[in-house]
């Protein structure tokens, strides 16, 4: 189902590139980084989403990509990134 | 450790279509109906600032395994490589999918040349730590048309 790219690949690149330890990247790097970029948001978006349900709302809010990013071991990077709001809020919801 | 310079962000536009179209999906299959999600402003660019530190996570992962090899060039398999390392690991086989229908695309077309930097000989870094220091305000919302 290989179609044009959700995310732009020139834009990928500079991201990659900012980082100064990144020297020479092949042409299929960014087309990979697109693709993984895509599949990343995909487990994010539906981990955020469990935490709305489960925090029975209708909206999905920071917090629960917070939520999200605090369970799972492979967000574990992204921890201080987007932090949990104040525990009160999820007491109060429950 | 070198941290990247305040980095561009990934076009809201784009995440939002992804983070729509998921939820989208996800109401159906549990609702049995279409239903708009409504969701943040906030939660959009929460989802942009955790992709853009992916991307310096991954980068930084993937220039590591390359240069475990003594080469230069990040290549699919130094990706493929990092993503197993941080346990994104069922990420590998849509993203070999991915990169055999995009190369089965390109197959007529003039090969492009690798990219490089200016470049300068750093110390090893923390990558983690490198990532959640790459994270900075970003520009805001804007969009960008996708490249092929």
């Amino acid at each position: 189902d290989f179609k044009t790219h959700q995310l732009p690949l020139a834009r990928i690149k500079k991201i990659m590139k900012a980082d100064e330890d990144v020297k020479m990247i092949s042409a299929e790097a960014p087309v990979l980084f697109a693709k993984a970029c895509e599949l990343f948001i995909l487990e994010l978006t539906f981990r955020a989403w469990m935490h709305t349900e489960e925090n029975k709302r209708r909206t999905l809010q920071r917090n629960d990509v917070a939520g999200a990013i605090s369970r799972a071991d492979i967000f574990d990077f992204l921890v201080d990134i987007v932090p949990r709001e104040e525990l009160k809020v999820t007491f109060l919801s429950t | 450790m070198v941290v990247p310079p305040e980095s561009e962000e990934l076009p809201r536009a784009n995440i939002k279509r992804i983070v729509k179209a998921k939820l989208a999906e996800l109401a159906r299959s549990q609702l049995g109906q279409e239903r708009d999600i409504p969701v943040q402003k906030e939660a959009f660019q929460a989802f942009a600032e955790s992709t853009r530190i992916f991307i310096h996570y991954l980068s930084a992962t993937a220039n590591d395994i390359c240069r475990e090899t003594k080469r230069q060039t990040i290549n699919a398999d130094d990706v493929l490589r990092a993503l197993d390392d941080l346990e994104f690991g069922e990420f590998v086989e849509p993203l070999r999918a991915s990169l055999e229908g995009y190369k089965a695309g390109r197959k007529s077309m003039p090969k492009k040349s690798s990219t490089s930097t200016s470049k300068r000989k750093t110390s090893t870094t923390k990558n983690k730590e490198k990532a959640q220091k790459a994270f900075r305000e970003g520009d805001g919302e804007d969009e960008e048309e996708t490249m092929q």
